[in-house]
């Protein structure tokens, strides 16, 4: 770390009068995660206004023109009841992220009580979470989410509670290990020698220490709650047809995958696409570090 | 020792020369990196010891690494002459006249065969998964055609002779099971496992405590006895003048100083080399500056000037006004889970004085840091700070009396939030001080730029951030600094300024030390008072300049015996 000519140097003059090095470049980003960032920026515009890149209405439906392969005027083909495949994707695209961003949103939230709790919160609460959390790790995500919605009943706001509850636990486990390692630290303990009380020590240091990494992996959970939110939709669970909703439009497709594969191949671009920007970014964000 | 040939002995071997070296690293383009090492030359011979000093960054590890092809990734190496036993490790010289160095194959031959590597970390250079006969085994196996019993016949004898205790038992061991003297042994057991006849060792010592260094270096003086060539790489002076037959004073990749060692340490020529001797604690009285003053750009330190230090010296020897004791600690002990960390010890420190504890690793020196700043609660005894009770008791009571105390760390770095810049850090210790300065003032009082300011912990040297730290202790205005190994991470020289700074500091400000080091001559340079703390008792206590001049106790007996000294 050291700089060989700053400590050669100070070996004669004071080490703290030598100019400081400071150094606090960002590293750029790379090919890949301007891509991404392209792609992430065309679905939150389709997410926002998607009318600017599709004018069209993603439920009109025209019988004649049902199962039309890609083609001028139908860039990614129609469906069995002749609905523009293009303007349902770009519809699509706000439920998803919606979906992705709250499912995530709750996840986090939940991890955020539950994790803090556990690190925090003395012997016996940790004892608690942990074996909370257990229960919760015994069971696969989506089969989480699947029990949930048998409970509640399908729909979009119940798919999305659901896949939030089901990334909890994994949260709540890297926050509790975050949390408590920062709670041990040597600066903690600074502060502590400082006087501070323990409410501004938890403000000031904990918290930020412990939550900021974390933020890295949301990023990569709106790609892993799109996907998940997509999959219980085309269970039927989840958003239902005709929704404008890319698992929901997948479900419908599969029954003409031999004959309109544009059924189903756009909708799960659409999905790997929004996927893999927030995953190439989170990559990008945890190769940074947290600062 | 003596630094010529012995008459009647035939001119011993020369086991590696080295020739106008240059090392760098990295491309860009069709242009290389400069030069980290530069024009490096010495030879090293059969049975004797060349010691390579510098601080880090001078390219001390850099040059002796060269020699097995382990300079480090991207290295560009050029030399008139680099050769390891009489053969050239240059390999093809390219175009741009760097030699591309051995194959892989070639390398391996060299390494642990002709040449044995000691580094200084043995927990990270032992795998931790593996018994350590098999890793000294490891060597035996490639580089001789010994049979399998064989090969554990060698092992345990290398161990033996190593000095390792119970070698047979020893042998099914991982180095995370052994205590960091045993790992060493192990590790220079398996770099003479193929009898090479040069051991490079780099800094084998700095993360020992002193008896233990005392043992290792012994151990290494056999090593060299017996006929091997030793390359020795340390940044420490006193070390050195004990194991080396010459020496090679290193700096910014250049050498400024060689000869002999009684030489170059009795009568040194460059300023540098000055400098570095000057820094060392060890039997400095008290108040007599280390860090060389030339370059002073708005360096504190007093002149340098005969006259000053004499007067210095006379204000060391005068004795201090005795004041009231304001950190008393009182019959404290503390268990952790059976085993006795801190065993009923009283101890009382003087307003304006120092009270220096030295022990090594285990010895409970840093639980009784902590029990001072009522972070761990004694099991039995109190602690009083300033004539009232301290600990223990609940961190409420404490809390509006913390700015009587500051702490300061061996590792600055891990004790400041990574978030934070130096003007945040600072910012939060002023909130406490009853009455805040400002904090230029502050970053002046330790010696730092107010540029500094903005930067974070991670951008500082090692120095500037104990200074950060010491500017942080110092903001409240306390009356008492524990201060838990502050300079153990630092180089000599740097290692000089922060002592210099404590010393004036504690004048200025009539600060009280709580002094914890595991080295003996940091301890004597800074200590009014001394208690020598052994397995969590306090074994020896007294007026610092007593206990050194008649050390009444055993261990401490030891300790001094073992503590290295430049002028054996």
């Amino acid at each position: 770390m050291s700089l060989p000519a700053v400590s050669t140097v100070a070996a004669v003059a004071p080490d703290g009068r030598g100019a400081s090095t400071v150094r606090r470049g960002r590293r750029m980003l790379g090919p890949a995660q301007w891509v991404a960032v392209a792609v992430l920026a065309l679905l939150l515009l389709a997410a926002v206004a998607p009318a600017v890149l599709a004018p069209g209405d993603p439920f009109a439906i025209a019988p004649t023109d049902a199962f039309l392969s890609p083609r001028w005027g139908h860039p990614l083909g129609t469906d069995e009841s002749g609905r523009d495949i293009y303007t349902r994707v770009v519809h699509g695209a706000g439920t998803s992220l919606v979906i992705g961003v709250a499912a995530t949103a709750i996840g986090i939230v939940l991890a955020l009580v539950l994790g803090l709790a556990a690190a925090l919160g003395g012997r016996v609460v940790d004892f608690g979470v942990n074996r909370l959390l257990e229960v919760l790790f015994a069971f696969p995500g989506l089969l989480l989410a699947l029990l949930v919605i048998t409970v509640y009943g399908p729909g979009i706001v119940t798919s999305t509670i659901a896949v939030g509850l089901a990334t909890a636990p994994g949260y709540a486990r890297i926050i509790r290990a975050q949390a408590r390692s920062v709670a041990t630290a040597p600066y903690v303990e600074a502060a502590v020698v400082l006087g501070r009380s323990p409410g501004r020590i938890l403000a000031r240091h904990i918290l930020p220490n412990a939550v900021l990494p974390v933020i890295v992996l949301v990023t990569l959970g709106v790609g892993q709650a799109i996907v998940w939110a997509a999959a219980l939709s085309y269970l039927g669970l989840g958003a239902e047809p005709p929704a404008a909703e890319w698992g929901a439009m997948l479900y419908a497709g599969k029954n003409y995958l031999a004959t309109a594969w544009w059924m189903t191949f756009f909708p799960g671009l659409a999905i790997v696409l929004a996927a893999a920007a927030t995953t190439v970014l989170g990559r990008a964000l945890q190769k940074r570090g947290p600062r | 020792m003596s630094a010529e040939p012995r008459p009647g002995v035939p001119a011993p071997e020369v086991l590696v020369r080295v020739e106008g070296l240059r090392v760098g690293f990295g491309r860009r383009g069709a242009r290389r990196g400069p030069a980290v090492v530069d024009g490096v030359s010495f030879t090293v011979e059969a049975g004797r010891a060349l010691a390579i000093v510098g601080e880090s960054g001078s390219g001390k590890s850099v040059t002796a690494r060269s020699l097995v092809g382990l300079a480090g990734p991207g290295a560009w190496t050029s030399a008139r002459a680099l050769e390891v036993g009489g053969a050239s490790v240059l390999g093809p010289v390219g175009a741009d006249g760097a030699g591309r160095g051995l194959s892989a194959a070639a390398w391996r031959r060299i390494r642990g065969g002709e040449v044995g590597l000691v580094v200084q970390d043995a927990l990270v250079s032992l795998d931790p998964l593996r018994p350590i006969g098999r890793e000294i085994g490891d060597a035996l196996r490639l580089h001789t055609r010994l049979s399998a019993s064989e090969r554990r016949a060698r092992v345990l004898s290398l161990l033996d002779s190593g000095g390792m205790p119970e070698p047979a038992s020893r042998l099914h061991q991982r180095s995370g099971e052994l205590s960091g003297g045993l790992r060493q042994r192990a590790l220079i057991a398996s770099a003479l496992a193929a009898s090479p006849r040069l051991l490079i060792a780099d800094e084998p010592t700095t993360a020992l405590d002193s008896t233990v260094q005392a043992q290792i270096l012994a151990l290494l003086e056999s090593v060299r006895e017996a006929g091997t060539g030793l390359l020795f790489i340390s940044h420490d002076l006193a070390v050195v003048s004990r194991i080396a037959d010459d020496v090679l004073v290193m700096r910014a990749g250049r050498v400024v100083e060689s000869g002999p060692v009684a030489q170059v340490l009795g009568d040194p020529q460059h300023d540098y080399t000055k400098a570095l001797l000057r820094a060392v604690p060890t039997g400095v009285p008290r108040g007599v500056p280390l860090a060389w003053p030339g370059a002073g750009s708005g360096a504190r330190t007093a002149p340098a000037s005969a006259p000053a230090v004499a007067a210095a010296r006379g204000a060391s020897t005068a004795p201090r006004p005795e004041t009231a004791p304001v950190l008393e600690l009182d019959g404290v002990s503390k268990t952790f889970g059976g085993r006795l960390a801190v065993v009923d010890v009283t101890l009382s420190l003087a307003g304006g004085s120092t009270l220096g504890l030295v022990g090594e690793s285990g010895s409970g020196k840093t639980t009784l840091a902590r029990i001072a700043l009522g972070l761990t609660p004694p099991d039995t005894g109190s602690v009083r700070l300033d004539g009232r009770h301290w600990a223990p008791g609940s961190e409420r009571d404490r809390r509006s009396r913390r700015p009587l105390l500051g702490a300061v760390y061996q590792d600055a770095l891990s004790s400041f939030d990574p978030r934070l810049t130096v003007r945040q850090i600072l910012a939060d210790a002023l909130r406490g001080a009853s009455a805040p300065r400002p904090l230029a003032e502050l970053l002046d009082d330790v010696g730092l730029a107010p540029s500094i300011a903005e930067a974070r912990p991670l951008e500082l040297s090692g120095g500037q951030r104990q200074r950060v730290s010491i500017a942080r202790a110092l903001a409240p205005s306390p009356r008492v600094i524990v201060l838990d190994e502050p300079v153990s991470a630092l180089d000599v020289s740097i290692q000089a300024q922060i002592l210099d700074l404590l010393d004036r500091l504690q004048r200025e400000h009539g600060l009280a030390y709580l002094f914890i080091s595991h080295d003996l001559g940091v301890v004597q340079h800074m200590s009014d008072t001394l208690a020598v703390m052994k397995d969590g008792r306090i074994v020896e206590h007294g007026r610092s300049s007593a206990v050194f001049d008649r050390p009444a106790h055993p261990y401490t007996q030891a300790l001094l015996a073992a503590a290295p000294r430049l002028h054996p």
